[in-house]
């Protein structure tokens, strides 16, 4: 491993610790409205001659960041759409002469009438897009079952808390512009730069720096950031540094999408499944981005990984005037599965059945049909991944005797006793982009052996952590039977690697590793009989034969998907409704683990990030359109003081390739947590975070 | 020693004479003491600090802690981490919860006692538990010195009554004899979204009687809520209280919450309406 | 304003405006960039620096504060036997900090060994919620601390015998 002592010594790759001696910043003057006609942009009186004010007018090029067919501007126009919205820039040499003038910029508004938090479905002018899938005859088998059960959730907002704030610095000459940019997209800042600046793209480098951890939160904004850097540069000649305070970065930039969910489910006498109706709305703030893959992707696992014939989706995007919402590791998955698996829970209370017990009879089963066609392979966990989970979290005992604990806690009231609750829940995650979006996007790869018995890899991946990087090392030495430490990765500069398209949806194990596996057997064929250097490339192929449709939602949606059950065990103050955590337990099924250690971590990772969400992380928006955060409420601390995580890997085929982790516990732990704090508390919760508030908003409802 | 900048002028007395002569000079100056208030809620980042400062961290006077029998003094420049060092039993252990709430060793570092205090427009969460403590400030000036209860030192705004050229200099507390200690924080004072709420309560018991009994409740306004009458009703009750005890407790808050125009319904009130049982339900 | 203060062990003397905070104080006078400027507020914990051997956050500590006094930025802190524990308790934990927030857990679990070598949950937890990342598990920076402290006590162990 390597020491701490030589990452620290090493030079640093952040772009707030870049400078040059002529280097000028760069301050966003943002919108003060959520919805606004702007009638002028204006700089502040008494502008410095040394500072430069540019608007839209400034952009030579397009005034639009896209992504697969969607946009947002560089800089707003005729209206803005959402407080904190870009209007402009300032460049000069003092960053707090910048933020003071900021403040005093003149811009002209009409204020417009606001939509935040209350989703319109029915209203044209805020509903994007608009998909259903049918299977069966979902209506007649409502109204035929025995019972129905109702159950409306709802998820806020997920600060990403990447490692650095968006950031960008931007050097070069009239003839080549060189852009770092800490991002999970390279080849994507590098595009849409050059259209903003009307530039070919051979004259426009991307470098990417040390971006950390990214959730996804740096899959698109790095563009718009670097293309604001860039614009600065155009005009000033010099190099400019962009970089976002922590909360400029909290207020202004994308989040995970807010959702409501709301599920109607009919039972038969035994409480089984004959009907689901599911309407998913997803709240993408002011401008949808990557919104059609996300909502393909929730409406796949809408119904969770329960075998019905009669099921009808129907899933929308919201326009509103918040910040734009949308990715968060999993594009939405996380979203669907809480709300599949909190009505799962509801269901089995309805039902009057424990909910392993129910789940066990309602999980496809080999040869069911999935919800898009597809006939399950074998038991969703046909591992043993399930059968782990119950017998040592010791689920069902528990779950019995807290039922138990609650009903006697409904005659009494002494808050001096905690309570306790246990919960479960399942999850997936899908590696790729859905049906043919990777053959859209496109990934390439190179391999490169030297004489001297070096291997480089060359990719624009960008691995969100050092075990990324060590699987890819190790890949390269085992098949090229190299030492370890003869394999190098190539900067990431777009001069010097190709394209492999965006890091996010574990693309970078499940897409980029394989090209590399590819690209060392070509190696290993042709070595002893061309002279090195050798270098072979790759490129991802979608198979011809690939059964999705995009416009059926019918067929394999992914090319390889792993899978999780999380039990989660908690104990509330009867007295405060604080939560702490007794125990955590996660059996995964991920296909072939190539690393136990480092997927270990990958997992452990997600368990917090998964129950900060759930738990406790605040990020409000208000009717007003602004947002405010509770840092104190950031911390995990709160809820583990002395954690227990328990992680087991399951393969029910040991030949089976590797899958994508990242997500899997973002997806399955915020519905366990959520259940067991139902339980514990009494108190039916729908929504999160399944803060202590929610309870006392509870109480009172009751 | 003072130093001007282009902008700021700062002063950095070494001494409570050289400070208060400072202040004499220039009752304008800000007070700066541990700067955790001050550079924390700022509007935005590198928003300027005020033009004239006064910096405390050099005063010894205000560093200085004392112990007798009856009471426990700090000095104003205390800082919290100094306070957490004497240890849980040096103090009441509700107020050794509430400073350990404040934040983490970064912050504990330099935020002071006094500063906590000090902050006008609403009071912070110390000021509750002080309270109850019976906690009386020490004011100085150049012209002389006064007694004040913590309780008369915030105006209804929550500004402090600080004159012109005075400054808090020490702060002593009555530690009393209390068998019951309870300390709960919530949210965060500068968002009034998060339904902040401090509550405090202490009570003696005494052969299973109830000697002594105080609460005192503050929400994000600038108000100690608190009913001595309540308390005076409770006080010589038997514990385990009664059934009847209890009712009486949770109309009582309920009225006072209302009175302070923390609205009924709201999380702020029925979390310190079940605080108060729950604290009511320790006293046995 | 000029001062003079000490700085990772040695006498520094700058001129600066009274009002610089140190975070940016280190960045440009010194090319110290172990403290991350974050939050600018004193809430993430990314500045993390030792003042006056206690952990402070250096965008919290104006110019005007410094004269006479230490500071240790993880620079320095790198040649210190403490650290020696806290890079083994890491790595023992497994933890894989990114770079962006290493000086400041770094820092943090010093702190907390600084008062107690065994330290107790609540202050660990304490310690920690002073330094925001999702780069690493709570629990490994838990164990991460815990096993610091081992090798502390080991090594006074070891120096008293």
């Amino acid at each position: 491993m390597r020491s701490i002592e030589k990452m620290l010594a090493h030079d640093s790759h952040f772009i707030s610790d870049m400078y040059a001696s002529d280097m000028l910043y760069c301050y966003t003057v943002r919108s003060q409205y959520p919805n606004a006609s702007i009638s002028s942009v204006e700089p502040p009186s008494g502008l410095p001659e040394y500072v430069r004010f540019l608007t839209a007018a400034d952009i030579p090029g397009r005034n639009r960041i896209t992504v697969l067919g969607e946009s947002v501007p560089v800089l707003a126009e005729q209206q803005t759409y959402y407080v904190g919205e870009p209007l402009a820039l300032l460049v000069g040499p003092s960053l707090h002469e910048l933020m003071e003038l900021a403040q005093r910029a003149k811009v002209g508004y009409e204020p417009l009438a606001t939509v935040t938090r209350e989703f319109l479905p029915e209203d044209a002018e805020h509903l994007q897009s608009d998909f259903v899938k049918t299977i069966g005859n979902p209506e007649e088998a409502m109204r035929k079952a025995f019972q129905v059960v109702e159950g409306e959730y709802q998820t806020e907002a997920q600060e990403h808390l990447y490692s650095e704030p968006q950031a960008a610095f931007v050097s070069g000459d009239k003839n080549r512009t060189v852009i770092y940019s800490s991002t999970q997209w390279p080849f994507h800042v590098r595009n849409s730069v050059c259209r903003v600046l009307r530039v070919p793209q051979k004259q426009c480098v991307v470098r990417a720096t040390d971006a950390g951890v990214t959730l996804d939160g740096k899959l698109w904004y790095p563009s718009l950031v670097a293309a604001h850097a860039a614009l600065a540069h155009r005009v000033t000649g010099r190099p400019v540094k962009l970089v976002y305070t922590r909360e400029e970065d909290f207020l202004n930039t994308t989040k995970r999408a807010p959702s409501h969910i709301k599920h109607v489910t009919g039972l038969d006498r035994d409480g089984n499944l004959v009907a689901m109706q599911v309407t998913i709305t997803l709240n993408v703030g002011a401008y949808p981005l990557l919104s059609e893959e996300m909502l393909r992707r929730m409406m796949v696992v809408a119904c969770g990984y329960y075998n019905c014939r009669n099921i009808r989706i129907r899933a929308r995007t919201v326009r509103t005037h918040l910040p734009p919402m949308n990715a968060f590791a999993g594009f939405g998955s996380a979203q669907a599965f809480f709300a599949a698996e909190a009505h799962a829970a509801r269901i089995s209370e309805v039902a009057q059945v424990p909910p392993h017990t129910w789940k066990a009879a309602n999980l496809l089963k080999r040869g069911q049909t999935t919800l898009t066609g597809d006939p399950a392979r074998h038991d969703v966990f046909a591992s043993g991944a399930w059968d782990w989970a119950l017998s040592h979290s010791d689920f069902a005992r528990k779950h019995a005797a807290f039922e138990l604990q609650k009903k006697r806690r409904a005659m009494e009231t002494d808050l001096r006793i905690p309570a306790r609750g246990i919960g479960i829940a399942v999850a997936g995650q899908g590696s790729g982009f859905i049906g043919r979006g990777e053959e859209i996007l496109g990934a390439s790869v190179a391999v490169r052996l030297e004489e001297s018995d070096k291997a480089v890899i060359r990719t624009s991946g960008v691995p969100e952590d050092r075990g990324m990087q060590r699987i890819w090392v190790e890949t390269v030495a085992r098949i090229l039977t190299v030492a370890e430490n003869n394999v190098a990765l190539e900067v990431v500069d777009t001069e010097l690697v190709p394209d492999s398209g965006p890091s996010t949806l574990s693309r970078n194990l499940t897409v980029i590793t394989p090209l590399l596996e590819s690209c060392c057997s070509a190696i290993k064929r042709q070595r002893f009989r061309s002279p090195l250097p050798i270098e072979i490339r790759r490129t991802s192929k979608v198979p011809r034969k690939t059964t999705w449709s995009n416009e059926r939602m019918e067929g394999v949606p992914f090319a390889g998907e792993s899978r999780a059950v999380a039990v989660i065990e908690v104990e509330s103050d009867a007295a405060t409704f604080e939560t702490s955590i007794r125990g955590i337990w996660l059996a995964i099924d991920a296909g072939r683990v190539l690393n136990q250690l480092q997927a270990r971590k990958t997992i452990e990772m997600g368990v917090f990030q998964g129950l900060g969400w759930a738990a406790f992380e605040t990020i409000a928006h208000l009717a007003s359109g602004s947002t405010w955060i509770d840092y104190k409420s950031y911390h995990p601390g709160r809820l583990m003081r002395h954690p227990r995580i328990e992680i087991e890997f399951f393969s029910d085929h040991t030949k089976s390739p590797a899958q994508g982790i990242t997500e899997l516990a973002l997806s399955a732990v915020p519905a366990a947590y959520v259940n067991a704090v139902t339980q514990a508390t009494g108190r039916y919760l729908d929504r999160i975070p399944a803060t202590p508030e929610l309870v006392y908003q509870y109480l009172e409802d009751e | 020693m003072s130093a001007t900048s282009e902008r700021i002028l700062v002063l950095a007395p070494t001494n409570l004479s050289e400070l208060l002569q400072a202040l004499k000079t220039h009752p304008d100056a800000e007070l700066y003491a541990g700067g955790t208030h001050i550079l924390t809620t700022r509007g935005t980042a590198y928003q300027q600090l005020p033009e004239k400062v006064v910096t405390l961290h050099k005063v010894e006077e205000l560093k200085r802690v004392t112990r007798t029998e009856k009471y426990i003094e700090f000095g104003a420049g205390v800082t919290l981490r100094r306070i957490v060092e004497l240890g849980p039993k040096a103090f009441p252990e509700a107020l050794y919860t509430a400073i350990r709430s404040l934040g983490p060793p970064g912050i504990e570092n330099l935020a002071t006692i006094g500063g906590n205090v000090c902050v006008s427009g609403r009071l912070m969460t110390l000021v509750p538990i002080l309270y109850l403590l019976e906690c009386r400030l020490e004011l100085r000036s150049a012209s002389g010195s006064r007694w004040v209860r913590i309780g008369q030192f915030h105006d209804a705004e929550g500004n402090t009554r600080l004159q012109p050229g005075e400054v808090l200099t020490r702060l002593r507390i009555s530690p009393g004899n209390w068998n019951r200690q309870a300390f709960k924080s919530f949210g965060t004072i500068y968002l009034p979204e998060t339904n902040p709420l401090v509550f405090c309560g202490l009570a003696q018991l005494d052969n299973n009687v109830l000697a002594d009994f105080r609460f005192a409740i503050t929400t994000h306004r600038p108000r100690i809520v608190r009913d001595r009458a309540l308390e005076a009703e409770l006080v010589g009750r038997r514990v385990p209280l009664a059934k009847r005890d209890h009712e009486v407790i949770e109309a009582g808050i309920a009225g006072v919450m209302q009175e302070q125009e923390v609205p009924r319904g709201s999380i702020q009130h029925r979390r310190a309406i079940r605080l108060s049982e729950w604290f009511a339900q320790q006293l046995r | 304003m000029r001062i003079e203060f000490t700085l990772n062990g040695e006498s520094a003397r700058i001129e600066s405006s009274a009002e610089t905070l140190l975070v940016d104080l280190l960045r440009r006078e010194f090319g110290l960039s172990g403290a991350r400027p974050g939050c600018m507020r004193g809430q993430c914990g990314n500045c993390a620096v030792l003042f006056n051997g206690a952990l402070t956050r250096a965008c919290l500590l104006p110019v005007f504060r410094l004269e006479g006094c230490e500071v240790m930025t993880i620079e320095g802190f790198l040649r210190t036997k403490e650290f020696a524990d806290i890079e083994y308790g890491f790595e023992r934990a497994g933890m894989d900090p990114c770079r962006f927030c290493i000086s400041s857990k770094v820092l943090v679990a010093h702190s907390v060994l600084l008062t107690e070598l065994e330290p107790s949950d609540l202050e660990i937890e304490r310690a920690t919620s002073g330094v925001w990342c999702r780069c690493t598990s709570y629990s490994s920076f838990v164990n991460g601390i815990r096993y610091a402290a081992h090798a502390r006590k080991r090594r006074y162990n070891e120096r008293n015998f």
